[in-house]
């Protein structure tokens, strides 16, 4: 069963695993583990399909453990499978990021239906970009539209790589694509440590990564995103265009160009001082502010410091 | 047992075995939420198997850019923290941590010192990466012992009857040596080739096409820690130096003067982390 | 500035880096002069070494380090770079002693 999908299944019950182990292994390929923690090398090593945990609503340090891995949007996609116990309280559901729940008396005969329809309803993406797995447009406008509409205070940010084509038209779309993958994870994490809630990262698509933070600290983490992404950035250049800082390519035009290494862009807009009633008129701005970001040789960002729309800076 | 079948058998091996001191370190450096990122890379480069287990995670194909980072600091920012406290949490300690296990274990982290030093007297691009590189020289060792442990314990036991160098009596037992066996494991982790390579060379610096100033800098870096004593490397015996790491390194003895006073101040320091924290 | 066990510490000795509880609070700063009383005290917290102030003199005699310098180099001492190797090392370890 080579390339069966996997179950990951956390309890400490051996009744209980031996049923699941009998009733699940002859489809999937099955990995049992006591407690979450010792679950997450290989969880965050392998590509799991379905997570089935022995729920106890009590077990705090295990509940904040799932909700921690749930936020990554890489994990976010591994479905959770809650084995209840129906002779003790039921669990409070807006707590625990599961997507569905078995009870124990009826887990023999229901488990492995339970599961395919688990594993398969994950599969339906929706709304999520295929190659960083962060949302896509339509939760973009959303996050931002409601934002607006709740009269919230915030800053936005736009992102796009310079010299983009050109690494691509040498090196492959295969590596641009990893190039993605890389910033997508560094804006995440960037965005998430300095703020963990009421941030929101999106993708649209291609280099145009969005991210929403508070004011007052959206530049200091545009910072760091760009001074991580100029560091980690050379990794994915052949040692030889990296040593020389610059990649031979054709232009538009098909004439022979150097290609400096490519930069990062972000533009920043907000409503501090200046109002949006729609997410379009705001997104514009940090188009606008991108724009001029990208006039600079380096990495860098701008952020709209205008009081009003009619103000000329 | 035939070549084929040995390296199936390594490449089974998932994870290394942490010394139970660094892991109560960490314990207390993750369990505190304000720990900024710095603390918890110092902590993990302070041993080859936490840091084997961040550049394995990272170089995993779900993160999509496998083969590319070899620096810690990149790995922790781009897996995130919540991610890589998670992992942490999972660490396990093998209970009975033999002593030439721990000896080894102060022998990696005295190269890795020695070749931090090396390369900033050197100016050598990115030393962070050239010191991980010399903190998992060894690994084969460990592999080639925790698959192998008593086919392993003759060849040590070889070393001292015999008067081998470790890689000598290794090649008796199984045709392999550690450097081929913690290559073979760096390939199977996802290693970028420059791990792989210094990895597999580090005792034949001459033999590496692409990453030559890399594999010289982690030999000599061996070399003389083990010339000085500093932990214990499988056998009593200080390896030849391989003369094209010395010219391509444009060594001379008073730079040799200078690496073995800088070595003495920052090995001290390196040996505390040995030291277990008392409760 | 080295380690020294608390068995061997001497009032008089300063200490080079501050002494921490398991929590991370400063028990005794960086720079204290030692007396009876805090060795003392330091035996009680069950502490065992604290790093002191000085130029390290290595636990081990000279004589013992320059023997075991002997038998290391044994197998490859007339390779080349390998005596110069040694000799260097011999004088950093005699530096060590000054």
């Amino acid at each position: 069963m080579n390339n069966s999908k996997t179950i990951v299944i956390i309890t400490k019950d051996n009744t209980l695993a031996d049923i699941i182990n009998r009733t699940l292994s002859d489809t999937y390929s099955v990995s049992f583990f006591q407690n979450i923690q010792s679950s997450f090398d290989f969880i965050y090593n392998s590509m799991a399909n379905l997570l089935i945990l022995d729920i106890n609503p009590d077990d705090t340090l295990t509940n904040n453990l799932l909700k921690g891995m749930k936020s990554d949007p890489i994990f976010c996609q591994l479905p959770v499978l809650a084995v209840v116990d129906e002779n003790s309280a039921p669990p409070e559901w807006q707590h625990l990021p599961i997507e569905d729940y078995i009870w124990k008396s009826t887990l023999e005969k229901e488990i492995l239906i339970k599961a395919n329809l688990c594993i398969l309803r994950s599969e339906r993406v929706v709304d999520i970009n295929p190659l960083t797995r962060l949302p896509g447009n339509v939760t973009i406008i959303k996050q931002i539209q409601q934002r607006l509409d709740n009269n919230e205070v915030f800053a936005l940010a736009y992102t796009d790589v310079d010299h983009f084509k050109p690494f691509n038209d040498k090196y492959g779309f295969s590596r641009g694509d990893e190039i993605l993958k890389m910033l997508g994870r560094l804006i995440l994490n960037n965005v998430k440590e300095a703020q963990p809630h009421s941030s929101f990262v999106g993708h649209i698509g291609g280099d145009d990564f969005v991210f929403i933070m508070d004011v007052n600290l959206i530049e200091d983490t545009a910072k760091t995103i760009i001074s991580y992404f100029d560091k980690i950035v050379p990794t994915f250049y052949d040692a030889e265009d990296k040593i020389k800082g610059y990649i031979e390519s054709t232009d538009r035009e098909g004439n022979k160009k150097a290609f400096p290494i490519v930069t990062l862009s972000i533009g920043i807009a907000h409503n501090k001082y200046r109002k949006f009633s729609h997410y379009g008129e705001m997104a514009e701005v940090a188009s606008e502010m991108k724009k001029y970001a990208k006039t600079f040789k380096e990495s860098s960002y701008t952020i709209d410091l205008r009081k009003t729309t009619d103000e000329s800076t | 047992m035939d070549a084929v079948t040995l390296r199936e058998e390594i490449e089974r091996i998932d994870t290394l075995p942490t010394i139970p001191s660094i892991l109560q370190k960490l314990l207390k450096v993750i369990g505190n939420p304000k720990v900024p990122l710095s603390e918890i890379s110092d902590c993990i480069l302070g041993d080859p198997a936490l840091t084997s287990r961040v550049l394995k995670m990272v170089n995993s194909p779900i993160y999509g850019f496998p083969g590319r980072i070899s620096s810690v600091t990149q790995a922790l920012i781009l897996l995130g923290l919540n991610v890589v406290r998670g992992m942490l949490l999972g660490v396990s300690v093998f209970e009975a941590m033999e002593k030439a296990m721990v000896g080894l274990w102060k022998h990696s982290l005295g190269c890795a010192v020695t070749a931090r030093i090396i390369a900033k007297k050197k100016n050598l691009r990115e030393p962070e990466e050239i010191s991980v590189a010399a903190l998992l020289h060894d690994i084969g060792k460990v592999v080639l012992s925790l698959k192998f442990p008593k086919e392993y314990k003759k060849a040590r036991a070889d070393t001292e009857q015999q008067g081998l160098f470790i890689f000598e009596a290794e090649k008796n037992h199984f045709n392999i040596t550690h450097a081929d066996a913690g290559a073979w494991i760096a390939q199977r982790w996802n290693f970028p080739k420059n791990l792989i390579e210094t990895i597999k060379y580090h005792h034949k610096p001459h033999l590496s096409k692409y990453f030559p100033v890399e594999a010289a800098t982690v030999h000599l870096s061996d070399i003389l820690v083990r010339a000085i004593g500093f932990g214990f490397a499988g056998d009593n015996f200080v390896p030849p130096i391989n003369p094209s790491a010395w010219e391509i390194l444009k060594m001379n003895n008073s730079t040799i003067k200078e690496i073995l006073k800088e070595m003495e101040e920052s090995l001290e320091e390196a040996e505390d982390i040995l030291v277990i924290p008392n409760e | 500035m080295p380690r020294v066990p608390v068995d061997k510490l001497k009032p008089g000795m300063k200490l080079a880096k501050p002494v921490t509880n398991p929590s991370g609070m400063t028990l005794l700063g960086e720079g204290t002069e030692l007396t009876d009383e805090l060795i003392e005290r330091l035996n009680n917290m069950n502490i065992t070494s604290v790093h002191i102030e000085g130029a390290s003199k290595p636990q081990k005699p000279k004589e013992e380090l320059l023997a075991e310098l002997d038998a290391r180099f044994e197998k490859t001492k007339d390779k080349p770079y390998m005596s110069t190797l040694k000799k260097l090392v011999r004088e950093h370890i005699e530096d060590l002693y000054k």
